[in-house]
């Protein structure tokens, strides 16, 4: 497996003149390393604030330019992004690198039809014309599973389920084979039945064309069947990571237990479910030490002094805690 | 009788086409032959997805929606007639909590005015209890205290609030009339997951400290197994299945709610499991049209069990023993 | 932390001109009788249309009468008849656009029919068929005018009712019994106050533009009283002469007109910057 995505030292802020009283600039994202191989999925948890949807949609440039601040280096397949115009940029959006977003019905044109926009995607990321385009769009969809594609390519955004665009949201994304799929809390807004069959043919479309997914999600359990490794985010920092299953059975860090904690277990019933005290800093803040400090556990004095840095605990597990040598957490083992 | 009970409820919607006149010609059945039953200091968990008609059920239950037929009943007596009679001992007893915290307050007034302007409005209702402005301020922080939120969010506005805290106001609010039942639809769907348990926490202690009953309406199970009593499944319209949680999460009898409890994500599943790709079989396709219902049973079109019978006559909840029912052939 | 007042640090520079522009002119016109150098009906018939001089800035008609103090008073009138007209069909409008957008039913059909015939036509056309009905008089112009104002506010107020009536927390208010008025003026109305504002804003500037119009074809004020409209009525004879006669109140009317719609549209575009935080 080669390495697909490096990304190193990523910062991404915003300018918010709104908020000068407090240094009118919200790091989002500060500072984050991060390694992709082909083929490969991993999952990008964190709640909102952690900085996660900011970190991926700097993957893609898909930030305001005016507005935002990105720093540190993305490669692909080598290849240095930051470094490229707005024009090499096109050429890789949709083609090498493709995204799906939370709300699938924002994502689409309310006014045309969805055959429309299915063949207009295609045709830009394969280059095909359009009659040909969507030819491919509807032999796609029938392999995807989707009934009578012909009758829902004449209809309408708002005539389909969530569910339903969903799919025709990651097929479109899948058009032109694209290495790495970003997937940004694609399940969210669906029910749990549709999120199995989404996250399925994620899977099953990944498979077939060798492309490797992030995906971004604040829900550890979804993580679990779909992943083989994972990242934890909190404020803007990776806080751990490493091979799915490893870090939900024995997590590292007091945030990853936390998150673990707060799952509702079957057998627990009417046991009071262990959270986490507190609120996660402001984007704003620029505390010394730990940033979960204020919140943790375990916390010490050298937690205040000192912000951890991410590094190896064992092999392929990656943690920023001063404690995480001592400290015997418990995952959902 | 119970706390609340309803029999037999039905609403439907003007849907469809629309003729000349610019009037529906179909109708959307949203509600279509619904019983539910919550008990005294009951949590009663009810499960759906979107489009069930869930959200439909909780507002008719507290006659914010008007029922095409059927009957509701609170503390013995017609809401219909209790409205009449007596509002406000009807909008005391029965509160509700919404889904989105950010839209559920006002957002040109602050917390602290929201929450007082109940006090003022319902005690001048209540010729009883008298409403001076120490009082009003008294019953709102306790009211406050019982959340846990601290005294410094009532001058600040909604948008200066995060989710969980927001929907701790609403708590906060629907509680300051002291109800009986408490109707929760989707408190928890918005906010993170760290949040979420907090809330959940809070919502399971206040049936502790005041025996307060509760509709949970929701579409993650994990949490209706987490704090309800007993559960009821909803599909288009219906309840397909009801019973004590753990005789329904750990024998399902509807496939609906077998493909339900399967598709939830349990992260113990995958540890348990060699292999990663191995995954319990559910259910296909999408549900059918809501306007258009299939005949007989209306999960048919998408179970793996499916009948000559299911296909002519839909299934009325069937007993299985034990306070545990499920509208499927199967059973019978 | 965003105060309440931070609306005004959002304006961009038009609307702080204009602000500033029509300050000064409700000003002037307030305190017309200080500032004023002369008596608005003095007649002088022998400097009968005098050029502007040191003792008349802006000159006399014909008459003789000081323009600068006609000016004055005569904005006067016209601020005050425009206020009476945008206030009177503000709260009628709002009334009953809140009520068809609340309580909707046949009360809502009703009104919203009427009401979209009455805008089918031209406002000044109406309000002049309505003044020639009932004789002339600023009296009458006003009302005719408020009348015809108030088809608008009622479309844009039941409209913002319609979508803030579906949210969570008017069910909440519902929940809780509160009364169907106290839920539309105590919960709707300040939420939907920003877009109604704007609209009185434009509404001001229209409403001095229709009543000059009116008080020009001789159905709005009477003399001796005068306004703007009247005074260009009276400058038509002497066009040619004395062309100021005109351009004084013309400009005027112009001025207030522009200033009140950027002021309009920068309210506009504030309240609309603050919504998509």
């Amino acid at each position: 497996m080669s390495e697909l995505l490096k990304i190193e030292g990523l910062e991404v802020s915003f300018d918010d003149p709104a908020h000068r009283g407090e240094g009118g600039v919200a790091r989002a994202v500060r500072g984050i390393d991060l390694v992709l191989g082909s083929n490969e999925s991993l999952a990008l948890v964190g709640e909102s604030g952690s900085g996660k949807t900011a970190a991926v949609k700097a993957i893609m440039r898909l930030h305001d330019p005016t507005k935002t601040r990105v720093s540190g280096r993305i490669a692909l397949e080598g290849r240095e992004l930051s470094a490229m115009s707005e024009r090499e940029m096109e050429g890789i959006r949709g083609r090498l690198v493709s995204m799906v977003f939370q709300d699938p019905m924002t994502s689409l044109n309310p006014v045309l039809r969805v055959g429309d926009q299915v063949a207009e995607a295609v045709s830009l990321s394969r280059g095909l014309n359009r009659r040909s385009a969507r030819a491919v769009a509807l032999e796609l969809f029938a392999k995807a599973g989707i009934p009578s594609p012909e009758a829902l390519f004449r209809r309408y955004p708002h005539e389909f389920s969530g569910g339903m665009l969903q799919r025709a949201m990651i097929l479109i994304a899948l058009a032109a084979s694209p290495k790495l799929l970003i997937a940004d809390e694609p399940t969210t807004a669906l029910d749990v039945t549709v999120q199995v069959q989404i996250l399925e043919l994620i899977e099953r479309q990944r498979r077939e064309l060798g492309t490797a997914l992030i995906l971004v999600t604040h829900d550890m359990g979804v993580v679990a069947e779909r992943t083989e490794r994972a990242a934890v985010m909190y404020a803007g920092r990776i806080v751990e990571s490493g091979r799915t299953l490893e870090l939900l059975a024995k997590p590292l860090h007091p945030y990853s237990e936390g998150l673990l904690d707060a799952l509702p277990r079957p057998g627990t019933r009417g046991e009071k479910l262990k959270t986490i005290d507190g609120f996660a800093p402001s984007v704003f803040e620029e505390a010394p030490g730990c940033p979960f400090a204020p919140r943790c556990r375990y916390v010490q004095r050298p937690c205040l002094a000192e912000i951890p840095a991410l590094t190896e605990a064992a092999t392929g597990r990656r943690v920023a805690c001063h404690r995480a040598r001592e400290l015997d957490l418990r995952g959902i083992a | 009788m119970s706390l609340l009970e309803a029999i037999g409820l039905r609403k439907a919607f003007p849907a469809g086409r629309t003729d000349l006149l610019g009037r529906r010609k179909d109708s959307l059945r949203a509600v279509d032959g619904v019983d539910i039953s919550v008990g005294e200091g009951e949590v009663h968990g009810l499960v759906g997805e979107s489009g069930c008609g869930k959200s439909t059920l909780g507002r008719i239950l507290l006659g914010l929606i008007k029922n095409d037929g059927g009957c509701v009943y609170f503390m013995g007596r017609d809401i219909e007639e209790f409205a009449r009679e007596d509002e406000d001992r009807l909008r005391s007893g029965m509160q509700i909590v919404f889904q989105n915290p950010y839209s559920s307050l006002n957002p040109r007034l602050s917390v602290g005015s929201t929450l007082r302007e109940v006090v003022r409005v319902t005690s001048r209702r209540n010729a009883s209890a008298s409403a001076g402005r120490d009082d009003a301020s008294r019953r709102v922080d306790a009211a406050l205290d019982e959340v846990g939120l601290p005294r410094d969010v009532l001058p600040r506005y909604p948008r200066e609030l995060s989710g969980g805290q927001l929907q701790r106001v609403g708590i906060a609010r629907a509680l300051l009339v002291r109800p009986r039942l408490l109707i929760a639809d989707e408190p928890l769907s918005s906010l993170d997951l760290s949040v979420q348990a907090q809330i959940l926490n809070l919502l399971a202690g206040l049936r502790e400290s005041r025996g307060l009953a509760m509709l949970l309406i929701s579409h993650d199970l994990r949490v209706i197994e987490h704090v309800s009593d007993r559960v009821s499944v909803m599909y288009l319209g219906r309840i397909v299945e009801t019973g004590p949680t753990d005789e329904l999460f750990s024998g399902a009898l509807h496939p609906y709610t077998r493909a339900l409890i399967a598709s939830a994500s349990d992260p113990r599943r995958a540890l348990n499991r060699k292999t990663e790709s191995a995954v319990l079989p559910t259910m296909m396709g999408e549900p059918p049209d809501a306007i258009n219902l299939p005949r007989g049973c209306r999960f048919a079109t998408r179970c793996p069990y499916r009948m000559p019978r299911c296909a002519q006559e839909e299934p009325d909840l069937l007993d299985a023993g034990g306070g545990h029912r499920s509208a499927c052939w199967l059973l019978a | 932390m965003r105060r309440r007042g931070s609306m005004a640090a959002m304006a961009g520079p038009a609307t702080i001109v204009a602000g500033i522009l029509i300050s000064a002119i409700v000003l002037v016109s307030i305190f017309a009788p200080i500032a004023a150098p002369y008596d608005p009906d003095r007649e002088e018939l022998s400097s009968s249309l005098a050029p502007p001089s040191s003792a008349h800035l802006l000159g006399t008609d014909r008459l003789g009468r000081d323009l600068a103090s006609r000016l004055a008073y005569g904005g006067r009138t016209t601020l005050l008849s425009a206020l009476l007209v945008v206030a009177i069909s503000t709260a009628v409008g709002t009334a009953l656009g809140l009520v068809a957008g609340y309580r909707g039913g046949w009360v809502d059909s009703l009104l919203s029919r009427a009401f979209d015939v009455l805008l089918a036509f031209p406002a000044l056309l109406l309000a002049l068929v309505v003044a020639a009905a009932f004789g002339r008089g600023i009296e009458n112009a006003i009302a005719s005018l408020s009348v015809v104002y108030v088809p608008m506010i009622t479309r844009l107020v039941r409209s913002a009712c319609l979508v803030e009536r579906k949210l969570p927390y008017v069910e909440a208010g519902r929940a809780l019994g509160y009364s169907s008025a106290r839920i539309m003026f105590r919960h709707i109305l300040p939420n939907v106050a920003p877009l109604l504002l704007v609209q009185v804003a434009i509404d001001f500037g229209y409403s001095i533009l229709d009543l000059a119009a009116m008080s020009f074809l001789g159905l709005g004020v009477q003399p001796p009283v005068s306004d703007w409209g009247a005074m260009l009525a009276d400058a038509r004879d002497s066009l040619l002469v004395a062309p100021r006669l005109a351009l004084a109140p013309g400009l005027a009317i112009m001025i207030v007109v522009v200033s009140f719609n950027l002021f309009g549209d920068g309210l506009k575009e504030s309240f609309e910057r603050r919504r998509r935080r």
